[in-house]
């Protein structure tokens, strides 16, 4: 068992203790993990393991009881969501949370925006900064709906697209803000196993081209075995086992939480 | 649309608009011309709440007291020294030595209605949904209750009168246009992207790196500036008025005419305006009753609230986002439609 420990090759996301407990119930038990640039990192385990829990502390979306999340060497266990975003996290949500009314490009171009500020008072007197904005956000955008083929469906809006449309639009969505860590939660739920090989491909995809390290939850064992450089095992909210795909499906105590019901 | 076209747009607009201020008292009589200045003067009121209202999604029920505010301060700055000395002989020195002129008293009451909004909304725009909005309605009432109780400031619930009668259907247009331009070119820029991402999931907004308090804020603080200016220009209209002018009933008759027009777009807060305000003129004329010679229909004082309130109820059935829903015409659809 290969425990994750920093190799000096420099480390992009570390929790230590990290811990969550809703009342009596402890969601998140001292985690730990490591992550490294352009890392793709599996975690898995069953329902009601932690998994989108350690995604909500990590994100600032819940406050740790305990622990701490390190990012790029900065404390972030503290620090809102938006603020996390910014330094250069982004994630998708188990179950979308789109911008529903909104049109596909202007859900991207929200987040795309995120690294080109501009305020009131650019809108207001069109400075030059609102128009470099503008333009900066429009080619992010263009370029993100492409990569999933949405260029067609740019104005329609992100309600009326179809299911995996609508997964696959969140994702980019997340890509927009320009990260050096994306985590996705459950990005293939719901789709069938073309379009799960089509979603690992574009995740692949999307790390070769834009250098982000990944994390992926996913009840697909396919999907993860196939895609993940190392996987974590988490049950009820504690790591149970890390390693390599090999390694996490020839472990007796994984088969028996998790594989075993597969 | 591109950035020189939207320019010439904006410019036919304002030129057409200039052009129908200019002819319009030529055209018809006086009565007519008071109902547009009104409408104009609720345009800038009911487009300003639609800000943050309808683009940030935060249902402020507190926009009336911004009027008032506006309204007295400008009502106070504008009094002539006479009229300062007969009705509000108890104000302190530093005010009742001055009096501005009609356009920067409305200013001055605009900026001031800015820096209430922020400290009002640092704690209130924390909040969402049913609680923002009897939160805000709570201001309202604060709003009101100091205005009568300020009696130096304000005569109290007595009527505060001798406001000059400035607000001209040119002063009323041209505050319009400049509301509308400015409201328009805050939606529909990255700024306004933050309001409509905060109202349609909050969650997903701070997952895009979008702070969800300074962007309602913002929209509050920029629509409590034109509810400032907006009750200058209604203080000026009336000449008279009291803290009761601004209170509930006023704030239920701007809503009718947001929520019916649409609160999702600057159109609709228009056309809520004119709908409401040229449906609510023809019935109150149609209940004194119509003499055709043959055949007469008779006096039926009343009727026009139950029509224009089952006019409503029919609205919010058929078409439950008001008439326009979040679609603009002209400028605003070219704007946000750009690419479609
Ligand atoms: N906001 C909350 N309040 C109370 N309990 C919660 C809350 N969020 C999660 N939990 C509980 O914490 C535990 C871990 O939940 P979590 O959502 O992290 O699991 P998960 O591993 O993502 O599961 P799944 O595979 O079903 O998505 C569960 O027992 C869940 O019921
Ligand atoms: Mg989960």
């Amino acid at each position: 068992m290969s425990i994750a420990a920093s190799d000096g090759t420099g480390t992009l996301l570390e929790t230590r203790g990290l811990t969550k407990a809703f009342r009596s119930l402890v969601a998140l038990k001292n985690h730990e993990i490591i992550v490294r640039p352009r890392e793709i990192v599996g975690v898995i385990g069953p329902n009601g393991s932690g998994k989108s829990t350690f995604f909500n502390v990590v994100t600032g979306f819940q406050r740790p009881n305990a622990g701490s999340v390190t990012f790029a060497g900065e404390p972030i266990e503290r620090m809102a969501a938006a603020d996390i975003v910014r330094l250069g996290i982004a994630r998708t949500f188990q179950g979308t949370r789109l911008l529903k009314a909104l049109t596909v490009e202007e859900n991207v171009r929200a987040a795309a925006q995120l690294r080109h500020p501009s305020g009131m008072f650019d809108a207001l007197l069109g400075t030059p900064r609102l128009h470099a904005a503008a333009r900066a956000t429009d080619a992010i955008t263009d370029e993100l709906l492409d990569l999933v083929g949405l260029t067609a469906r740019a104005g329609t809006r992100a309600s009326e697209l179809a299911y995996g449309d609508q997964r696959r639009l969140e994702l980019i969505r997340a890509l927009a803000t320009r990260p050096r860590l994306l985590m996705l939660d459950e990005p293939a739920a719901g789709m069938d196993s073309t379009e799960t090989r089509g979603i690992l491909d574009l995740i692949r995809l999307i790390r070769d081209r834009y250098g982000v390290a990944i994390i992926v939850v996913e009840h697909d064992m396919d999907l993860i075995m196939n895609l993940c450089e190392r996987i974590q095992v988490l049950a009820y909210g504690e790591r149970i086992f890390e390693g390599t795909p090999a390694e996490v499906q020839a472990n007796p105590q994984v088969r028996e939480v998790y594989l075993g019901h597969a | 649309m591109s950035r020189a076209a939207a320019f010439v747009a904006t410019i036919v607009a304002v030129a057409v608009v200039a052009g129908l201020v200019a002819i319009l008292p030529q055209l018809v009589n006086d009565y007519i011309v008071r109902v547009v200045i009104v409408m104009c003067i609720s345009g800038v009121l009911v487009a300003s709440m639609g800000l943050g209202n309808g683009f940030t999604g935060v249902f402020s029920l507190g926009h009336v007291g911004f009027v008032a505010v506006g309204a007295y301060v400008s009502g106070i700055l504008s009094l002539s020294q006479a009229a300062k000395h007969s009705y509000l002989p108890d104000l302190p020195g530093w005010l009742s030595g001055i009096t501005l002129p009609f356009l920067p008293a409305t200013i001055v009451a605009g900026l001031v209605c800015v820096v209430l909004a922020l400290v009002v909304g640092a704690p209130l725009m924390r909040l969402s949904g049913y609680f923002v909005s009897v939160a805000t309605l709570g201001f309202l009432i604060i709003v009101n209750v100091v205005l009568i109780n300020a009696v130096d400031f304000t005569r109290g619930a007595r009527t505060f009168t001798g406001v000059p009668l400035e607000t001209t259907l040119r002063w009323a247009a041209g505050w319009l246009v400049v509301t509308v331009i400015v409201l328009a070119r805050v939606v529909y820029s990255p700024t306004g992207r933050r309001y409509l991402s905060v109202r349609e999931d909050v969650i997903a907004a701070r997952a895009v790196g979008i702070k969800v308090l300074p962007a309602r804020l913002s929209a509050f603080t920029l629509g409590a500036f034109f509810a400032g200016v907006g009750g200058s220009l209604y203080g000026h209209y009336l000449g008279s008025f009291s803290p009761a002018s601004f209170y509930m009933a006023y704030t239920f008759a701007l809503i009718s005419m947001l929520v019916i027009g649409g609160m999702q777009s600057i159109s609709g807060a228009l056309v809520g305006v004119v709908v409401v305000t040229v449906l609510s003129e023809v019935l109150r004329n149609l209940e004194r009753g119509l003499d055709f010679g043959a055949f007469a229909i008779p006096p039926l004082y009343g009727a026009s609230q139950i029509v224009l309130g089952i006019i409503f109820i029919l609205i919010m059935i058929f078409r439950p986002s008001g008439i326009m829903g979040d679609r603009e015409f002209g400028l605003g659809r070219f704007v946000k439609r750009k690419r479609a």
